[in-house]
This record gives structure tokens, C-alpha cells and sequence, in this order.
């Protein structure tokens, strides 16, 4: 959907507006703990996804006007997460501090996570890009391939072939190339 | 559901869990954070900028490398008894390493035992990426890589607009960005210069919203930028002339501790690549569009046929007929180029343009659109392979037949691609799984006698 649709199938508040905070707080609340554990497992360490996670709440809400709009507008935050949060390159998007004057922790572990569980995600993370969101949204997430297409930009046939070479790829990694 | 599956949605409920008993941060500080902080803020990191490049001025100056003891630089090949490298990604023992896929092979070596191990990340064309025991996944405590193709622009750091042999300069033009050096080093024999990149300003990925550009530093053509965002720290080696390219090792990113640097240091000090057997030189493939489809058409008139010069017409006008391009850019399905293999005629040297790359020893082709789930079939003279996981059986079974031949020896192929099954293997030889028969529509491919050889091709089915 554009932006511009999504502006005018609803009437949004002006930023200030005691309804607009609101209706904000609930979109976070409601999605915050989703969006950090896909920064999560997409970064590999709990102060990134934080981080992250902070950096794409907060600009969603500085345009929470036109992204509250959106049919998904959580769909908006995980493109961002998304992007922000594996490059090939290295990108430090770590350390790349939202402008939130907020403390935070350096723990970068999540605690209570079994080891098995943090094999599986650090073979995820090191998937090519698309295949490690793909396979993040997919299976932590929930989304399906044409919620997954919409959120990375790509065709569902796109990601079902980046689902099916994450998952092969993986089973290579952890089970020796079995998948069955 | 597979066992894979079984274990990611086990993995996923995991996460979920531990996240959700996770503390969170108040939403309320985030919806009260105002654009007058955030310009506050980022003042104060200017000004903080600005006293870190005067301080840097001051104490090192970037008008170029400091100078050291002259010495002679002489390549210190890779360890012959250096472990394959293996296939990512995998924990690293103590040892030595060596790869080629980059390239010329090199070697590295790295300390540490279980679970305190190195993590080999990436190991791909474009790049090899390893994590530092402490890292705490990408972008943490890395050591990358690779050959950069460009620097960048510093007027606009999302293009690669500054040549690759200007480090001098690129330095100069982006001193913000310089913490320390650059100085002149040797590594692997070799002559290098060291530098210590640090991204001193918040910034954002152009890809999301409220896009600050960040400060990037190189560029490859298949990975992407390598970026110097708020807090980010990379020290490079750029090691000149390495099969023709400078070779750069990055290290950092968005954590530095002093243990850190003792390893890195230790890993760089171990580095050594082989000399380039010859630098790898595409043939020349013409290069004149309009030349091919003068040629083209050429061709097609003297075999005589109305019908495939209307083709060739149609394909001209459409975009369809193109150079192969340069073997080392160019992406063919060998997989229906395969039956040059088997025939005589045209030229043996026709090889040339689909297995050139790595001289002549490679190439490849994404087969996921052909043969549904798949992954990159790498065919060669001596037969196929599935690189990364697991390797194929020789691609069997081509029907392709001259449809005619001109009195100049371009020709005209018609292909039927048929490929009764395909056996992934595994290493142990193991069948992983099998690519079921595929059968090609009918391909019909002009092929026109180029400067160096059989290099033009002309697909009009």
C-alpha cells in the first residue's frame, strides 16, 4: 500500500494529540517484543536488538502519521529492523545508537537461551542476507511468504526460494546436510 | 514437518520466551523524545567531531603515511601444510588455514580451542568473515576479507566514486573519519599501510527511514559498502598489489577491547597469499553492440533462412541479442551450454567464454530457477559440483544439433537441454538429494565468429 492510501483511509490525529501518543504506545507495546527478538536473532546480541529495535520504533513514530496509517505498520518496523540489522559488510549497526538519551545494558546475551538455540541462530545469521531474514521472519515471526515478500520487498517466489536454501543450507550446517 | 523445521520453530519459541521475559525499555521515553533532543544531540556530537579531527590533526597530521625503515618487501607464500579452509560457517580449531575463494589462495592463522574458537562466518566469492571468540555475531569483533573494487565517493558515500589506487587521497578527503595513521606496513611481505577508521557521527542506512548518510570506506561490487557508522572502528591493512588488487583485512566494528587487538594483530601477522599464477585477462569478446548485430545479421543472411533473419531482427530489436560480456561478469546457465562439451564444432576455444573465470578453471550459475530448489551448480570441464554443500554428478545427456553452418562458419544451434537426474552428493558421497529430469524448451543460438574465437552468441529462442 502507498503512503499516500494509507493517509487517506484514515483520519489521524495531529503528533501531540493525546490519542495519537496513545495509539502509538499500544502499537509498541503490542510489538515490541517481536520486533527485538527478530533484531535479536538477526544481530546476535541482546544490546543490539534493543538498539535496533529502539532506532526503528523511533522512527516510526516520528512518522507514526503516515507509518500508523499502514494496514501493517508493524510490517514497516521489521523492514527496518530488517535492513538495519545484517550486512555483509559489517555495518556496526550495533553501535549505531539511536538518538534516544536512554541507558542501556552492555549484556549482549539473552539470558535463558539453550546452547542448541544459539547455534541455530548464529548458523541463521550467517545465511546470505535475504535468507536469514527470510528464515527470522518466517519462523520467529510468523509471517508468511507473502507478508515476508512484502516486508523485504520482493516477490513470494523470491522467498520461498530463499526459505528453502536458509533451510538447506542450515541442515547442512546443523544435521550434516540431512532435512528430512 | 522436517527436522530443520522442527528445530527452528523450537529455536523461534525459545527467543520468543527469553525475550518476553526480557525488561523492557519505557515506551514513554521513546515517545517523548524530541526532534529539538535529537538536534541537541547531534550539535554535540559535532562539536565532539570537530575536536577529534583537530586533535588527530595535531597529534598525527593525514597528509600521508608516516614513513619507516626502508625494507624490501618479499611475498611470504601460504604454509603448504595450511588446512583447507572449511566450508561456512564453522568454528575454527587452533591452526592454519587456506582458501581460494577469493582468488589467489592465502592463509591465515588463528589460535583458541573449543568453545573459545574463532567462527569462520562467510567463506564466498567477495568475501571470508571470522568472529573473534568473544563476538557476539556480525559486526562484532570481526576480521573481514577481501578485494574491494572502489572507494568512495566522499561527496555522496553511497556510490563508489573514488578510485581504488587513491587511498592517499581518499584519506585526505575523508580525514573525519581517520582516527590513526595511515603507516606504512608489511604484510605477508607484502607492501601495506595500516589505518584506523572510526565512524564519529550518528548516521542511518539509506535503506530506512530519516537517512543521515553514514561515512562509508570501500566498496565491493557484490557485498556492498563497508560502513563507518556512530561508534563503528575498523582497523584496515590494505596490502597493495595482491594478484593485481589491493587486498584489505578489516578488522573491528563495533567493539574493541585489547584482547581483541593482541588476536587481530596475531591473525594479521600470520596472513600470507601465493602469488597470482598470471593475471586473469578476459578475452576479448568484441564489445560493439552494434558490431554483433551487424555480424549477426551477417550471419543469418547467409545461411539463407527469412525465417531466422526475422528472428534475429526481432531479437535485435528486443534487447535480446547481447554480448556475453567479459567471462568474469557474465552469468551463463552452463547447464545449456553444456553440450559444448561434448562437440567438436564449433571451436574448442568457445570454452573459453563460459569457463574463463578463475583462468578458465570456473564458472557458474544460479540453477534455483531451473531446477526449482536448488543452489549454485558449478559446472567445469571434468563435471559438475554444488559448491558450498554438496556435489553433483556429471551433468549428463545434451541434444543439441547444428541447425546450419555458414559458408563463415557462424552457426546456428538449435538446443534441447535434457538432464535425466542430477545426484547431490554430499562429501562422504552420500546422495543428499535428486534434481529430477528436466527437459528444455527448444534453444536456438547463432553463434558468430568473434576477434579471439567462437565469443558471440546470439539466443533467439
Amino acid at each position: 500500500m502507498s503512503t499516500e492510501e494509507g493517509m487517506a483511509r484514515r483520519q489521524l490525529p495531529l503528533s501531540g494529540d493525546e490519542g495519537f501518543v496513545e495509539d502509538f504506545d499500544a502499537f509498541y507495546r503490542r510489538e515490541r517484543s517481536a520486533v527485538v527478538g527478530l533484531a535479536f536473532v538477526l544481530s546476535g546480541s541482546r544490546t543490539a536488538a534493543d538498539d535496533l529495535a529502539q532506532e526503528a520504533f523511533v522512527a516510526a513514530y516520528r512518522r507514526w502519521d503516515t507509518v500508523g496509517g499502514y494496514d501493517d505498520p508493524g510490517a514497516w518496523v521489521r523492514k527496518v529492523v530488517s535492513n538495519n540489522s545484517i550486512s555483509r559488510w559489517r555495518r556496526a549497526k550495533s553501535e549505531a545508537k539511536a538518538v534516544l538519551l536512554l541507558g542501556s545494558s552492555r549484556d549482549h546475551v539473552v539470558p535463558g537461551l539453550s546452547a542448541e538455540t544459539e547455534d541455530v541462530w548464529r548458523a541463521v545469521r550467517a545465511l546470505p542476507r535475504r535468507q536469514a531474514q527470510c528464515i527470522a521472519l518466517h519462523y520467529l515471526d510468523d509471517r508468511s511468504v507473502d507478508e515476508i515478500g512484502e516486508i523485504l520487498g520482493c516477490s513470494p517466489n523470491t522467498v520461498k526460494t530463499h526459505l528453502v536454501r536458509g533451510r538447506e543450507a542450515l541442515a547442512f550446517t546443523l544435521e550434516g546436510g540431512d532435512q528430512r | 514437518m522436517s527436522r530443520i523445521d522442527d528445530l527452528l520453530e523450537r529455536s523461534a519459541d525459545e527467543v520468543r520466551q527469553a525475550v518476553a521475559r526480557m525488561p523492557q525499555r519505557e515506551v514513554t521515553t521513546v515517545a517523548q523524545t524530541s526532534t529539538r533532543k535529537t538536534y541537541l544531540s547531534a550539535a554535540v556530537a559535532v562539536a565532539g567531531v570537530i575536536v577529534v579531527v583537530l586533535l588527530g590533526w595535531a597529534l598525527f597530521g593525514f597528509g600521508g603515511a608516516e614513513e619507516v625503515d626502508p625494507i624490501e618487501p618479499t611475498p611470504t607464500p601460504v604454509d603448504p601444510d595450511a588446512a583447507p579452509l572449511p566450508a561456512a560457517p564453522a568454528r575454527l580449531e587452533a591452526g592454519t588455514f587456506a582458501t581460494d575463494v577469493l582468488g589467489p589462495t592465502f592463509s591465515f592463522s588463528v589460535d583458541g580451542s573449543a568453545p573459545d574458537t574463532w567462527y569462520l562466518q562467510v567463506a564466498a566469492p567477495g568475501e571470508v568473515a571470522i568472529s573473534h571468540p568473544l563476538s557476539n555475531g556480525p559486526g562484532d569483533r570481526d576480521i573481514w576479507f577481501g578485494y574491494p573494487d572502489a572507494l568512495s565517493d566522499p561527496e555522496n558515500p553511497y556510490t563508489a566514486g573514488w578510485p581504488i589506487d587513491d587511498l592517499d587521497g581518499w584519506l585526505e578527503a575523508n580525514a573525519d573519519v581517520v582516527l590513526d595513521g595511515p603507516t606504512d606496513s608489511i604484510v605477508g611481505g607484502r607492501p601495506a599501510v595500516s589505518v584506523t577508521l572510526a565512524g564519529a557521527r550518528p548516521c542511518r542506512d539509506p535503506e530506512g527511514p530519516d537517512d543521515v548518510p553514514c561515512p562509508t570506506f570501500a566498496f565491493d561490487d557484490d557485498q556492498g559498502a563497508l560502513w563507518l557508522v556512530e561508534g563503528a572502528r575498523f582497523e584496515i591493512w590494505w596490502i597493495e598489489d595482491v594478484d593485481g588488487s589491493p587486498f584489505v583485512i578489516a578488522a573491528g566494528d563495533s567493539t574493541w577491547t585489547d584482547e581483541f587487538r593482541a588476536d587481530v594483530d596475531a591473525v594479521v601477522a600470520s596472513w600470507a597469499s601465493d602469488q597470482s599464477e598470471a593475471p586473469a585477462t578476459a578475452p576479448d569478446l568484441g564489445g560493439d553492440p552494434d558490431l554483433l548485430a551487424e555480424r549477426a545479421r551477417a550471419a543469418a543472411a547467409e545461411v539463407g533462412d527469412p525465417d531466422l533473419e526475422a528472428a534475429i531482427e526481432d531479437a535485435i530489436d528486443s534487447g535480446l541479442l547481447d554480448f556475453s560480456g567479459p567471462p568474469d561478469e557474465a552469468i551463463v546457465n552452463l547447464l545449456e551450454f553444456s553440450w559444448l562439451l561434448d562437440t567438436t564444432n564449433p571451436e574448442p576455444e568457445m570454452l573459453d567464454l563460459f569457463l574463463a573465470p578463475d583462468g578458465g578453471a570456473r564458472t557458474s550459475y544460479e540453477t534455483s530457477n531451473t531446477f526449482g530448489a536448488g543452489g549454485l551448480i558449478v559446472v567445469t570441464g571434468e563435471g559438475a559440483y554444488e559448491v558450498e554443500s554438496a556435489e553433483a554428478s556429471a551433468v549428463a545427456d545434451y541434444s543439441p544439433s547444428i541447425a546450419a553452418t555458414s559458408p563463415d562458419d557462424a552457426v546456428v544451434v538449435e538446443v534441447v537441454v535434457s538432464i535425466p537426474e542430477i545426484e547431490v552428493r554430499a562429501a562422504d558421497g552420500s546422495v543428499v538429494r535428486t534434481v529430477p529430469e528436466r527437459v528444455s524448451q527448444p534453444l536456438a543460438y547463432v553463434l558468430v565468429p568473434g576477434d579471439t574465437g567462437w565469443l558471440i552468441w546470439l539466443e533467439l529462442a
